[in-house]
């Protein structure tokens, strides 16, 4: 008697379990809508029969697999395209609300936009997971750029060919950047151990084991030995770390030997002297972290030894020039580029907004040459009519960074712009 | 007739607590001041102060000047030129309780003290002050002519007496953007306006830090230069890249936006500094080479 009891009991526990487990995650749409028994995929395949070969393929998303094609579609009416039962930007998180464990250090992209679909194909598919192509080619699809930078360059980081994701997770990290599976340096060390002596002799001794690694090395590959960037600081490239560090061997080895902006003066004097003699100063050069707000102090794979390309990095601060220019019905190449040097000087100058020369018709001139010859009076001698105290320049009529009209001109029509000025003409 | 009495009551109570918070400030352009006395017109002016006594200064930055007007009667009259060769690049301005002028140079990043006859006095030589240079970004006058610098190479503002001795200093917030102007509010409180972060900081009499006073406003505000706040503390921010100017109250509310940016007569071009004298503000116009004057209407 006693055994019969266990014998019930132990099923009945277990069930409650999985049934307290997972409550909120499938809902019971065969009761939702008062379907027949079988009636959730079988009805459906009468229409959709290309569905009975979309199932042969090696993985099947399981409500499909169980036949519940009301798990995700409305069979009557539904607000959301494929008569899915909610937006598809939310529907998969019904199922699997833990892909990005709030607080999460960094979230893929399209994960936080609900594109699941993107990657994943959500009835069937060749791919484990559903997913739409297999390794490092799912990646590639979207992240163009790293694949094209792998196909040209000599040294490749041997993990990447494994996968990506050796080192990166799919949805989330929830305590790395850059969807890492560990923070830069404990991932980095989890394979290049960093008490072996060649690893100590290959950083002249200096204790760099807790340092950030990609501040130097590229994680992807590069085109120098040791990973290094392409662009490579001189004393780095010499191995000449005590230029800018204490000795390894000091207490403080990793101790800068001057603070900030005086450090890089100490090789970069005469660059500095002639920033620093300008009437107007990019202000941040003298900000927190002086020359560092915009340079690594090591490698980079950006010239100059930027932080990042120069969009990224100018519109990190000025993120309106950046958003007009992504708004602008017309484009002006330089800034839709990020080629923001072509036309401002990033450290100082004589003139305001760090221009590169004292007038538009030079500023501009420098590409736009046939300007210079336009008919329209333009220059020194040309008042402008709104106001006394202003010369007619290219920036009378036109905006650099672009605005919500054709030809980078601030009204709705040419019409608007030229009776500003002409106004004997205004209807 | 009680039923309609209570609801009428409410109404009347909430109609007199509302202009308050609420009031809003509209600019109205009096005037446009595009040269000095001797008609040598304005470029590039950065800078402008004004003083209770009716002299304002407007910082000629492009022609390496200093412009003495006065303002009365709703109108400037003037334009003095005041010329040093160590103040190369005027851009910010203020002016003492002895009508000193503290000119803030960009070319020397050094504060220049200029006479109320034009002599130049020195430059500005913090005394004591704790870790390291001070980069001076800008400035204010505070009571008994004390000194606020915003300090962008110690990310603080450090407070000096009149003689230039270190009092104390504010630190800025963390993960701040760009800090570019400080005000000081009639109750004197420390304002900052962050231009990355499109975002006020305050900090109480006491205070030794900056915190929050308004959200990123982003919306509000493409590029935030500069600031300053009127007698009731309604505070100014000049926005460069749209040409306007946005109103904020005392406790961080969005009182509304004025102006906007244009060439013609009461539009903006890349302002660059304002100040407040009784009812009305002057703008340094700096993109349109002039000095615009509006007044506050309600």
């Amino acid at each position: 008697m006693r055994n019969r009891l266990i014998m019930l009991l132990v099923p009945a526990l277990l069930a409650a379990v999985v049934w307290g487990v997972f409550p909120s995650r499938a809902e019971d749409n065969s009761l939702k809508f008062k379907l027949k028994p079988g009636a959730g995929s079988k009805i459906c395949f009468n229409c959709h029969a290309a569905f009975q070969e979309t199932m042969k393929k090696p993985f099947v998303h399981t409500p499909l697999k169980k036949g519940d094609c009301a798990g995700c579609h409305n069979p009557h009416t539904s607000r959301h395209g494929k008569l899915l039962d909610a937006d598809r930007s939310r529907i998969c998180f019904r199922c699997h609300p833990d892909l990005t464990p709030s607080g999460s250090r960094s979230v893929h992209k399209v994960v936080a936009a609900g594109e699941c679909m993107k990657c994943h194909d959500p009835h069937a598919a060749a791919n484990k997971f559903q997913l739409r192509q297999s390794g490092n080619d799912l990646c590639f699809d979207c992240h163009k750029e790293l694949k094209q930078q792998l196909e040209k360059i000599k040294f490749k980081h041997s993990p990447v060919t494994k996968g990506c994701l050796t080192c990166h997770l799919p949805h989330a990290s929830a305590t790395a950047p850059f969807l890492l599976r560990a923070d830069i340096s404990s991932l980095c060390t989890g394979c290049h151990k960093t008490d072996r002596p060649l690893f100590a002799k290959q950083h002249m001794n200096y204790p760099v084991a807790g340092s950030r690694c990609t501040g130097c090395h590229d994680p992807h590959g590069s085109n120098r030995e040791g990973l290094l960037y392409n662009g490579v600081h001189k004393p780095v490239a010499g191995r000449m770390c005590n230029q800018c560090h204490e000795e390894a061997n000091s207490a403080k080895p990793l101790a800068l030997k001057k603070r900030g902006a005086e450090l890089c003066r100490g090789c970069h004097s005469v660059k500095m002297n002639e920033i620093l003699g300008k009437n107007r100063l990019h202000w941040p050069l003298l900000g927190k972290d002086e020359c560092l707000n915009c340079h690594n102090p090591h490698a980079s794979k950006d010239a100059g030894l930027l932080k990042s390309d120069q969009k990224t990095l100018c519109g990190s601060c000025h993120e309106e020039a950046i958003r007009r220019q992504d708004r602008s019905a017309s484009k002006h190449e330089p800034v839709d580029k990020g080629q923001c040097t072509a036309c401002h000087n990033p450290h100082s100058s004589d003139y305001l907004f760090l221009a590169k020369a004292p007038t538009d018709a030079e500023w501009c001139g420098s590409c736009h040459d046939w300007q210079k010859h336009s008919t329209h009076p333009l220059g020194d001698k040309a008042i402008d009519p709104r106001n006394r105290n202003l010369t007619v320049q290219c920036l009378s009529c036109h905006r650099a960074h672009g605005t919500e009209y054709k030809h980078l001109i601030p009204f709705v029509t040419v019409s608007d712009l030229c009776t500003q000025c002409h106004q004997q003409y205004k209807r | 007739m009680k039923r309609l009495f209570i609801p009428t009551m409410l109404l009347a109570g909430l109609a007199a607590a509302l202009p308050a918070a609420a009031e809003t400030v509209v600019l109205q352009n009096l005037q446009g001041i595009y040269s000095d006395d001797k008609e040598g017109g304005m470029k590039i002016p950065e800078g402008v102060a004004c003083a209770a006594d009716g002299t304002v200064v407007v910082a000629d930055t492009g022609n390496a000047r200093l412009l003495r007007y006065h303002f009365s009667g709703g109108s400037l009259s003037g334009g003095s030129e005041v010329k040093a060769p160590q103040l190369p690049y005027p851009l910010r301005l203020q002016l003492t309780s002895h009508g000193d002028i503290l000119a803030l140079d960009g070319r020397l990043r050094k504060i220049a003290r200029i006479k109320p006859d034009g002599s130049f006095a020195g430059y500005l030589e913090p005394q004591g002050v704790p870790g390291g240079a001070v980069v001076p970004r800008s400035l204010r006058v505070g009571s008994g002519d004390s000194i606020y610098l915003l300090d962008i190479a110690g990310g603080r503002v450090v407070v000096l007496d009149a003689t230039g001795t270190f009092q104390r200093q504010v630190t800025f917030p963390a993960a701040y953007g760009f800090m570019s102007d400080l005000a000081l509010a009639p109750d004197g409180k420390l304002l900052l306006i962050d231009s990355v972060k499109a975002r006020v900081y305050v900090a109480g009499a006491g205070e030794q830090t900056f915190r929050p006073l308004t959200g990123e406003l982003h919306e509000y505000l493409d590029f935030p230069l500069s600031l300053e706040t009127d007698a009731q503390g309604v505070i100014y921010v000049v926005d460069q890249s749209s040409g306007s100017i946005v109103l904020i109250g005392q406790d961080g509310a969005m009182l509304g936006r004025q102006l906007s940016r244009g060439w013609k007569p009461g539009l903006l071009n890349f302002p660059a500094q304002l100040c407040v004298t009784g009812n009305e503000l002057m703008v340094a116009d700096r993109g349109n080479n002039r000095v615009q004057v509006f007044e506050r209407g309600r």
